[in-house]
């Protein structure tokens, strides 16, 4: 069955993940939902002016703000999902719905701090013929789109969370692999998962330096699947090209070492190969990024080539 | 313009085995546009009795006659470069780089590594080396494709901080282990002594980022890279160029603190190059600037940020 949803008061959470919020929409795995995000503070609403949507001025006008910023659409209950469960998301037609987005950046966050104790926001034209974005500084960008925040509701007994960390459930993840054509696998913590969506991004670099990508608002399709044959303690991706493990920590050094475990965890089940084989493989062909530095929770990500095996 | 071309063979006389050395002299010196040739051996302390059935004679030689100092790496140099002088920068061009043999190696050891409390032992593998295919493979049915690179080079160091060990990467360069450094690319060194005194060598026949276990597909390299020196342009630390990115280099022993040096680095440099306000700088970084871990294994540990260069086609 196909879905479709336009974000809007009644059908998002304002900047957090909870167990205990009801369900705006129940799917089945195999079904399809076209999402239709918004993204933006007040801030944004007023420099953009007559460019803004109604529902996104009904959000920000109708909805209070907390603990995080992120407008996710959800929750999205998976009939059948349980606890221990591996939820598949397959993302697709991924692509920003407005010619405008922002970036910014304030004070005591963002990568320097240091260097940067003051309050900056730039609307960014997206030309979406072109596929680039333009904010007056000389340079066109272009367009990459995907979802910066995705994931399932946290276990119960963590009560509501911002949606500003990543963490297992996913959430703020800022992984700018995870374009169309990906899919992304998350560890099912309650009955029927209920998955958010949100933060559309039009462009980022691997670590999101400043604090914010090209934040916009967009549009995707996704695809549920549900394995009740996997278990997964951390999310993980699949492109066309490559396995994706991701390490979540406050030090990216740890966050290292987890997405390396990880990755030699997967080679060892997946693969069948020996865990002194697959440390060497990470040594000679896995590639550690750094997904982003700006959510007080770190993320690190390992790109396992999958071409290297046969 | 004709420029000269140097061959430089790794022996027990020709190389500088663990360290850079301020006060080291040169072998021979090159003016700027000349080429050398190198062709370099892995690092190892002691040849046993199953490396001993492939080693070259002058691999056995340097084990043998060279004097290790410090660390462990076997670099072929230095070499001069006329008129180079403290505050240049020297560019090092990678023309050509290829394996020497038809094996490598691979291996990790106790309290080293990116996991060593999952890893407290130490293994070592050969591996071998497919020219042809341009793979390299161990047995596991997965063979890697090859990306050959040096992993350890730079200039001499401040002569105040005296022989620096060859196992850690900083200013001069050294153990920088950046697999981006492929044929093709330019690195660029500050120069801090007179002749600026360029070592190369640690071949990487294939690495991922982070190089996690503790080495590469270590192996003999054969390279010709060029030599420019620049005078009206001057760096605290190397960065370089490839034929799609500008690369910029943060060395530390904590990663975060290393991403934050190479931000600052590409903001300067986009600054400065390009004549951009800070704050859109930062804004770009955000947009574009992709931040990789170089490696985690050095004790100083690296990162590196790629911003494509296609960005700025209509800028040059």
């Amino acid at each position: 069955m196909e879905h479709e949803l336009f974000a809007n008061p009644e059908n998002v959470s304002r900047g957090f993940y909870d167990a205990s919020t009801p369900p705006i929409l129940t799917v089945k795995s195999g079904d399809t939902l076209r999402v239709h995000t918004e993204s933006g503070l007040e801030e944004h609403l007023e420099l953009v002016g007559d460019r803004a949507s109604d529902e996104f001025r009904a959000i920000i006008e109708k909805l209070p703000i907390g603990p995080g910023p992120h407008i996710l659409i959800g929750p999205i209950a998976i009939e059948g999902a349980s606890p221990g469960d591996v939820l598949e998301v397959q993302l697709e037609d991924i692509s920003p719905r407005y010619d405008w987005g922002y970036n910014g950046f304030r004070p005591l966050m963002g990568g320097l701090p240091e260097d940067f104790p003051y309050r900056r926001t730039v609307i960014v034209e997206i030309d979406k013929k072109l596929e680039v974005a333009d904010w007056g500084a000389g340079i066109k960008v272009p367009l990459r789109p995907y979802f910066g925040n995705f994931g399932v509701a946290p276990p119960h007994s963590m009560g509501k969370i911002g949606s500003y960390p990543p963490g297992s459930w996913g959430g703020n993840m800022d992984n700018k692999e995870l374009i169309s054509g990906s899919k992304v696998f998350f560890p099912v913590f309650n009955e029927q998962a209920l998955f958010s969506i949100g933060d559309g991004h039009g462009c980022q670099g691997d670590g999101e330096v400043c604090l914010t990508a090209l934040e916009c608002a967009m549009s995707g399709t996704l695809k549920f699947k549900i394995h009740k044959e996997l278990s997964l303690t951390l999310p993980k991706a699949e492109t066309p090209t490559h396995f994706i493990f991701m390490g979540f920590d406050p030090l990216i050094d740890n966050a290292v070492k987890i997405a390396l475990r990880e990755t030699i965890k997967f080679m060892q089940s997946e693969f069948d190969i020996h865990r002194d084989d697959a440390y060497t493989i990470c040594s000679l062909a896995v590639d550690l990024r750094v997904t982003q530095i700006v959510n007080g929770v770190k993320g690190v990500h390992a790109m396992l080539p999958k071409n290297i095996f046969k | 313009m004709e420029f000269s071309i140097n061959k430089l063979i790794a022996n027990s006389s020709t190389v500088q085995w663990g360290f850079y050395d301020p006060e080291a002299k040169p072998l021979f010196n090159v003016s700027s546009g000349d080429i050398v040739e190198v062709h370099t051996e892995p690092g190892m302390r002691e040849v046993d009795s199953e490396m001993r059935e492939i080693v070259s004679p002058e691999l056995i030689d340097i084990v043998e006659n060279g004097e290790r100092k410090l660390g462990g790496h076997i670099l072929n140099g230095p070499i001069g470069i006329r008129e180079a002088l403290a505050g240049d920068v020297l560019e090092v061009k990678m023309l050509e780089i290829l394996p020497r043999y038809n094996w490598g190696f691979n291996r990790f050891r106790p309290l080293s590594g990116g996991l060593p409390e999952d890893f407290p032992y130490e293994r070592r593998i050969i591996i071998e080396i497919d020219k042809e295919k341009n793979v390299c493979d161990w047995e596991t049915g997965v063979p890697i494709p090859l990306s050959p690179f040096f992993g350890n080079m730079g200039v001499a160091p401040p002569l105040n901080l005296g022989k620096v060990t060859s196992g850690v990467p900083g200013p001069w360069g050294g153990n920088m282990d950046n697999k981006e450094f492929t044929e093709g690319t330019s690195v660029f060194f500050p120069v801090f002594v007179d002749g600026a005194q360029f070592s190369i060598g640690d071949g990487h026949g294939c690495q991922g980022d982070g190089e996690s276990c503790l080495s590469a597909l270590e192996c003999g390299l054969i390279g010709k890279i060029q030599f420019f020196l620049h005078r009206n342009t001057a760096l605290d630390v190397p960065m370089a160029e490839s034929s799609s990115d500008y690369i910029f280099m943060g060395f530390d022993p904590i990663l975060d603190n290393a991403i934050k040096s190479v931000i600052r680095e590409a903001i300067k440099f986009l600054v400065e190059r390009f004549e951009m306000k800070k704050d859109d700088a930062y804004t770009l970084c955000s947009l574009s600037l992709d931040l990789r871990v170089t490696q985690i294994v050095n004790g100083t540990k690296g990162v590196h940020g790629l911003l494509s260069k296609s960005l700025f086609e209509d800028m040059n």
